[in-house]
């Protein structure tokens, strides 16, 4: 338990000198959060100074930093400059988007891609293993916006198979099993770009792992103990190697979250990522940071997450 | 391996089934692939384009834009069925009694004067209050009639009274402070007066809009209007070739999209004049110091020459194909001012070079650039980095200045760190695209001496008195204006290189759309898909 709140500790303080570090980073990236006469209709530089008083943009950065960490504690983020919405509803709003494509891809990756790994070990150096790998490595090697589009161009604009962006057919109000099946159908594409080119590390990480656990004594023991083969990698083999994976899980939960900003840019996904990315391509500095504490969050306590599961399955990890 | 087969199949078989049903629009629905996000619908308020758009659906004004803002055919009934002339300073509206809010409540006289007092109050609505400084009161009279007052007698009254103000639910609006608005339940599904209503926003993806089917004007003949939000070009052009999208913003540029509409033979190009026009803003103040003048661009020779090296017919043809015309001033395509302006500056790269060499500028080194007094002629060209027309016109203009030796630096920068540019006049030249008021009162605000947004300081007061004149006067305004287009093309604060249209794609079906030029969609209650 002690482990636990010293671990938690040391999470909180991580985010907090993340935080700080992101606020004045995008601070001092140059450029004005405020609209001016690049818009359709201009408005005046007084009326700039105004917004900038309003937005509290003209305070000194520290009096800045303590009102944004001061609500954020209270779970108020303030205003977007671009669209004058409230960030909290605006984070919540495109939560659920980001939860749904994230989760798709890390229950693919983390069930197929562990799989194939395990597979990949079992028939280590043979035909299977050598086509998984040059099929994963090649997908891995490919860039996710160049392979969403030639999935666009083949499923949605060649086949028309899928939808081609969004993630619900904007012709009509549906509901129930329609809309399920409707998003099902706007969630294949990003989920299979996302999947394809991230699935070989799982694949990879879960291959390692199981070679090595496959050669420990303990194993041949239970296969002299006359196990079934499944028994033995299953249910022996694969639990000692499951610690590298579940590092590497900790690591890509805040996929769940801001998911890929280039898949979401392609397939216009509105998700958190596009969202975050408009935010710092506009200097929206509310939106930005909004975005930024839930992946500040996500990222120390899938980290948190990870090192409990760990330590959960090896006692050893608590001693250190 | 079989049951494998067969579940793959099957899973197929389950997403392609609704293609395979149909999942094209419904035959009463517009789908729009814009650009941006979904944004407060609300007047006055809406910053992106496309919030605005959606807002000219819901709400409506007392009268509607009629092609001119001089005298008193500037608008045609909207929200007032008819206006009188009381005197030089007075016109009285008399409201339609058949418009009602969305929520069934009659849209009173006591919405529109709450609506003024709004709009008049430079705290609450800061960008309109200056436009409104010629109306002195709005008030009503004994017959229920709205009555507005002038300041003074002059030709634009009319447009100033119906053109900028949209009208209010006070029952609705009144109890809600003005800085929490945007806030409010009332933004997040507002009630409006228009012939569409608010009917669901999923942000980041839509927003539907869906017609009031006992509108006062008319029943809308489109069911639903739905602004697809779809951040990039690439995107969006899929979704609308994927038959996602009935219509796309920004279909043009690149004018190799033209080719791939064809994948779509339901669809066809509408092309109609626009209240946009592109320029280069040359800065009259030193980028360095911005107390003193440009040591280059404050010399009108030098503007001169730049104007004259510029080839636009070639620069716009290659860019924008037909769908952009060159003019020499800031008067776009959609303008009833446009033919007051002189015609196109003549390409004439020689004259430019004499111009230069006239005003001491020599290839001293032989760089093949001139340099006057030890400086050399070199300037930069600023524009955001997303727009890739201005990036690719900033190009040709370097290409065609180097050829009069002149050395241009092409700055694309992002969004942010342009406006800031431009508002601290840290800048050589920007490339301005821009959507021009009806109003030819509205280049004060861009070109006149005291101009808020005259971001290069740029002052002819002789210039400014000319459009003063134009603006409150009773007479016709154009040989005022004609003059004014005269002295502002010949002072080049400014290179204006075209006026773009509208290319918009549409379903065939549409027959003869009104497109009105302030927004292409106001008129969609009006469009009707053949067969309906």
């Amino acid at each position: 338990m002690r482990w636990l709140a010293v671990r938690l500790g040391q999470a909180l303080l991580t985010m907090l000198v993340a935080l700080v570090a992101l606020f004045i980073l995008a601070r001092l990236v140059p450029g004005d959060p405020l609209p001016s006469t690049d818009d359709d209709r201009p408005i005046t530089p007084g009326q700039v100074a105004r917004l900038r008083e309003l937005y509290g943009l003209d305070q000194p950065l520290t009096v800045q930093l303590g009102r944004f960490l001061g609500g954020a504690v209270r779970g108020d983020l303030g205003s977007s400059i671009q669209y004058g919405r409230p960030v909290v509803e605006m984070v919540r709003e495109r939560l659920p988007a980001s939860l749904l494509l994230g989760t798709a891809v890390l229950v693919v990756n983390f069930s197929l891609g562990l799989w194939l790994g395990v597979l990949q070990a079992r028939r280590r150096g043979r035909w299977p293993d050598r086509l998984l790998t040059f099929l994963s490595l090649g997908f891995y090697a490919m860039p996710a916006f160049w392979l969403g589009l030639m999935l666009i161009l083949l499923f949605g604009l060649h086949l028309r198979w899928l939808p081609v962006s969004g993630f619900e057919d904007s012709s009509r109000a549906l509901a129930g099993g329609a809309l399920a099946m409707d998003r099902l159908r706007h969630l294949v594409l990003p989920v299979a770009t996302l999947s394809l080119v991230t699935i070989a590390a799982s694949m990879r990480y879960q291959r390692g792992a199981m070679i090595e656990a496959l050669a420990q004594p303990f194993v041949t023991s239970a296969r002299a103990r006359g196990l079934t083969e499944e028994r033995v990698v299953w249910g022996h083999a694969w639990r000692s190697a499951l610690p590298p994976v579940l590092t590497l899980f900790g690591l890509w939960l805040p996929i769940v979250v801001v998911g890929s900003v280039f898949v979401e840019q392609v397939f216009a996904w509105p998700g958190l990522g596009s969202l975050a990315a408009n935010a710092a391509g506009s200097r929206d500095y509310p939106v930005l940071m909004g975005t930024a504490v839930l992946a500040t969050f996500v990222v120390v306590m899938g980290n948190l997450l990870s090192d409990a599961m760990l330590a959960w399955l090896d006692p050893r990890v608590r001693a250190t | 391996m079989h049951g494998l087969r067969r579940t793959v199949v099957a899973f197929l078989t389950l997403l392609a089934a609704p293609v395979i049903a149909g999942a094209q629009a419904a035959p009463d629905t517009l789908i729009i692939a814009a650009g941006g996000d979904f944004s407060i619908p609300l007047p006055g308020m809406s910053r992106p384009v496309e919030a605005q758009r959606i807002s000219d659906l819901l709400f409506l004004r007392l009268g509607r834009y009629a092609g001119t803002s001089y005298g008193d055919k500037a608008a045609v009934p909207e929200l007032a069925r008819s206006w009188k002339r009381l005197d030089s300073t007075t016109i009285a509206f008399e409201l339609d009694p058949r418009a009602k809010w969305h929520d069934g409540t009659p849209v009173t006289a006591d919405d529109v004067l709450f609506s003024f007092e709004r709009a008049r109050d430079p705290k609450r609505a800061a960008q309109l209050a200056p436009l409104l400084n010629g109306i002195s009161s709005v008030s009503r009279d004994a017959d229920g009639r709205i009555v507005v007052k002038f300041t003074r007698p002059y030709s634009e009254q009319l447009y100033d009274a119906t053109y900028h103000v949209h009208i209010l639910p006070k029952h609705l609006v009144a109890s809600i402070p003005a800085d929490s608005l945007m806030a409010s339940a009332y933004a997040r599904a507002p009630v409006g007066n228009g012939p569409y209503r608010w009917s669901r926003a999923i942000p980041g993806q839509l927003t539907e809009l869906a017609a009031v089917p006992d509108f006062f004007l008319g029943k809308p003949r489109v069911d639903r209007v739905v602004w697809r939000f779809v951040g990039s070009h690439e995107a969006r052009l899929n979704e609308l070739l994927s038959g996602g999208a009935d219509m796309m913003e920004d279909f043009l540029p690149p004018t190799t999209n033209l080719a791939r509409l064809a994948e779509r033979s339901d669809l066809r190009l509408a092309q109609f004049p626009s209240q946009t026009i592109a320029y280069l803003l040359l800065n009259q103040r030193n980028p360095r110091d911005t107390t003193g003048p440009h040591p280059i661009l404050s010399r009108p020779a030098v503007r001169e020459a730049l104007a004259l090296g510029l080839d636009q017919q070639t620069m716009i043809r290659g860019l924008m194909g037909k769908y952009a015309e060159p003019i020499s001033g800031p008067t776009p395509g959609a303008a009833w001012y446009r033919t007051l302006a002189p015609p196109p500056i003549k390409f004439d790269p020689k004259r430019a070079q004499a111009i230069l060499f006239q005003d001491g500028w020599r290839d001293v080194d032989g760089d093949g650039i001139l340099e006057r007094d030890g400086q050399p002629l070199r300037l930069g060209i600023m524009m955001p980095m997303s727009s890739t027309v201005r990036v690719q016109l900033a190009q040709v203009v370097e290409q065609q200045w180097r050829a009069i030796g002149v050395d241009v630096d092409v700055q694309p920068v992002e969004g942010p760190v342009f406006r800031a540019s431009r508002l601290g006049g840290r800048f050589d030249i920007t490339v301005e695209s821009y959507s021009i008021d009806p109003s030819p009162w509205g280049l004060v605000d861009l070109f006149g001496c005291t101009g808020a947004n005259n971001l290069a300081r740029y002052c002819n007061a002789a210039a400014d008195s000319l459009l003063s004149r134009a603006h409150w006067s009773q007479e016709n305004p154009n040989a005022d204006l004609r003059r004014y287009f005269s002295m502002l093309v010949a002072d080049h604060p400014a290179i204006f290189l075209y006026g773009r249209d509208f290319a918009l794609p549409i379903p065939k079906q549409y027959r003869n759309p009104d497109f009105h030029p302030e927004s292409p969609y106001l008129m969609v209650w009006t469009w009707n898909r053949s067969g309906r």
